[in-house]
């Protein structure tokens, strides 16, 4: 059994197995891995490409756009009643958002679990008796922490200015083993260092049996009467994925993992999604924003680790703060003006730290289908903690640069030019309406979420799709609510324990 | 691959990046730069489904038609000289439809800055942290060896 490409498939795909599985992402390859240790016979359908370490290292980032991201990193979740427009970046990729995320992992806060397991009734969900999954998850994909001396120089800088002000930073964990701090986590880790799961789950799966499908679309669940009996689409080929043969698979389980935004349309295509139904709601999206600061000396924050620390004394205000980096051509990118005024500001981008917050939100996005093409529209409102959130946020942030000695903050403020301690004293954020943050987020979460009560959601707290048998989700969508913190490990975790009721499971029926 | 943007669309991207990227009131970036842009920008284009392209298209049709509008000029931004093309951008950053303006500076800047000469004269040097301090203790051996 192997990596098959479905691009270079000829005729069609037709096939029998114990369990199929829709994506390869943090849940799915958790998934077919303990199931096909399990012994049973699993095949893994993933619409993007396998792309090897090193074809990761012989990409510029912008290439890995193109080839590794979904949309080239270009999808936007809409901000309606005054909410910011969202950009939601995906990974469309064997390992799925695995592959282009910094690598962070976070148990989920015990503040949240305690909103999940006595608010929602999911009794199962504590420290205690999540800490056998979340061992086993953090042991197979090596989470470590970050050590102080792997930090860049923004990094230091902010928590410099942090420690002025009395605020502790802590170093984050993450999936690596061997990081030589690149900073080039979100593009593809060219060293093989980030433990993604196309490194860590996925060639277990596949050494025990599991065959996974590239190139794959899958249109639908196959049902008969309320049962899922296999899935169907077609083969893709081409950069943007020109359809070709025909997709069955028949299985005995059918699991759904294309992630927050793609999970809930793939079951409405399958006929499931009454009037009323949750399938698609709730949509949360951690929007994160950035706040840059110039210092009088070169900072050059892409040398180090992309993520390395971070701050929690806001967890009971909403907001996590994190460190982060984005390439020196994204940050000339939100630099205001055009021409000289332009290039000026751009050439100060080695003098530039950054760091980043990320709201725990609570307002309701929802994901609808595109008439017009297969990837979903979407659109994300703001509760008004939200947007009081975002705010405090940002200050914080752009405190602790000030602390550090930054000679000017540029708040992520579309088109804001940069502020000086005096002027940033004088500026009054309260007054910028939320819809002109410049935003961005990698978690979709919700859309599928699980429930103790069939009318209160989508699946059930084994993530079987309610009222049906044989359906599950098991990807960042089924998560009953926002985490606050990075959701790899916890969908990992969620998979994990999904994936061992259901391996004592008599699969004849 | 071949052209996913007509010859129009490139006009219009070439346009938009030489006012964006101009140094100088006067001086567009070099011809063989740009046209290394416009090229790996249709590449990158050309990798794009439907709605991205879609989206892209529609960032670049209000940065050439809205922005000399609204820098008080009836035309398309190409027919606008250096400094006016400048003037017109700024001029778009400032409305409500600077998040077009935003989506599609985003995308070109990426492109661009990833040209080895242009991302020099940003100073991004793209080195990483092992590299960094690689060549610093090969610096100190160096010294203590002089020494």
């Amino acid at each position: 059994m192997s990596i098959v490409s479905g691009a270079q498939m000829t005729g069609d795909l037709d096939v029998d197995c114990d369990v199929v599985i829709v994506g390869s992402g943090a849940g799915g390859a958790v998934m077919a891995t303990e199931l096909a240790l399990a012994g049973k016979r699993v095949i893994v359908l993933e619409e993007g490409k396998n792309v090897p370490a090193a074809e990761h290292g012989a990409m510029r980032q912008s290439e890995s756009l193109r080839h590794v991201w979904r949309e080239g990193g270009m999808t936007t979740s809409l901000g309606l009643f005054g909410a910011p427009t969202i950009n939601v970046t995906m990974g469309r990729v064997v390992g799925g958002s695995s592959v282009v995320t910094g690598g962070v992992c976070f148990r989920v806060p015990d503040s949240i679990l305690r909103v999940w397991s006595r608010d929602m009734e999911l009794a199962d969900f504590t420290p205690e008796a999540l800490d056998p999954y979340y061992r086993h998850v953090e042991e197979a994909i090596h989470v470590e922490e970050v050590p102080v001396s792997m930090r860049s120089r923004s990094t230091e800088l902010f928590a410099e200015g942090a420690a002025k002000l009395g605020i502790p930073v802590h170093p984050l964990r993450r999936n690596t083993k061997g990081c030589n701090g690149c900073g080039r986590c979100n593009f593809g880790c060219p060293h093989s260092a980030k433990m993604s799961v196309d490194l860590s789950y996925l060639p277990r799966a596949i050494e025990a049996g599991a065959t996974l499908y590239t190139d794959c679309l899958v249109d639908r669940v196959t049902m008969k009467g309320n049962r899922a009996i296999g899935v169907e689409g077609r083969l893709m080929t081409g950069p943007v994925g020109t359809k070709k043969g025909k997709l069955r698979v028949r299985a005995k389980r059918v699991i759904v993992a294309c992630g927050g935004m793609h999970s809930p349309l793939l079951l409405r295509a399958s006929g499931l999604g009454h009037v009323g139904s949750h399938i698609g709601r709730n949509l949360t999206l951690h929007p994160g924003f950035r706040v840059y600061a110039r210092f009088d000396r070169p900072v050059r924050g892409w040398q180090g680790a992309l993520q390395s620390a971070f701050v929690d004394a806001f967890e009971h205000d909403g907001v996590t703060l994190t460190s982060l980096f984005v390439p020196a051509s994204v940050i000339a990118a939100t630099m205001p003006y055009a021409g000289p005024k332009h290039a000026k500001l751009a050439e100060q981008v080695d003098h530039i730290a950054m760091f980043g917050t990320m709201v725990h939100d609570d307002g309701g996005g929802s994901i609808h289908k595109n008439p017009f093409g297969r990837e979903p529209i979407s659109f994300y409102q703001c509760s008004p903690e939200d947007h009081v959130r975002m705010r405090f946020g940002m200050r914080k942030l752009a405190d602790c640069f000030l602390a550090a000695g930054a000679k000017e903050v540029f708040l992520p403020i579309l088109g804001s030019d940069g502020l000086t301690p005096d002027a940033y004293r004088r500026f009054d954020l309260d007054r910028v309406p939320s819809s002109r943050f410049e935003a961005a987020s990698q978690h979709p979460l919700g859309t599928c979420r699980m429930s103790k009560y069939a009318g209160d959601g989508v699946v059930d707290p084994w993530g079987k799709v309610w009222d049906t048998e044989g359906l599950y989700v098991t990807d960042g969508s089924i998560l009953p609510s926002s985490l606050g913190v990075n959701p790899q490990l916890t969908i990992m975790m969620a998979a994990t324990r999904i994936a061992w009721r259901m391996r004592d499971e008599n699969f004849s029926s | 691959m071949t052209q996913v943007l007509s010859d129009s669309a490139r006009r219009d991207a070439m346009a938009f990046g030489e006012a964006l990227f101009a140094r100088t009131l006067d001086q567009a970036p070099p011809a063989d730069r740009m046209a290394w842009f416009i090229t790996d920008l249709d590449d990158f284009v050309a990798h794009l489904n439907v709605r991205a392209r879609m989206l892209f298209r529609l960032c670049l049709f209000v940065v050439t038609w809205i922005a000399p509008i609204v820098g008080g000029r009836m035309s398309r931004l190409a027919s606008l000289s250096l400094p006016d093309r400048i003037e017109a951008l700024e001029a778009l950053e400032r409305t409500p439809l600077s998040l077009a303006l935003f989506g599609a500076r985003a995308i070109v800047s990426l492109v661009y800055y990833e040209h080895p000469d242009a991302a020099r004269e940003i100073g991004w040097d793209r080195k990483c942290l092992t590299a960094v301090r690689a060549e610093a203790g090969e610096a100190r051996e160096e010294a203590t060896v002089t020494t």
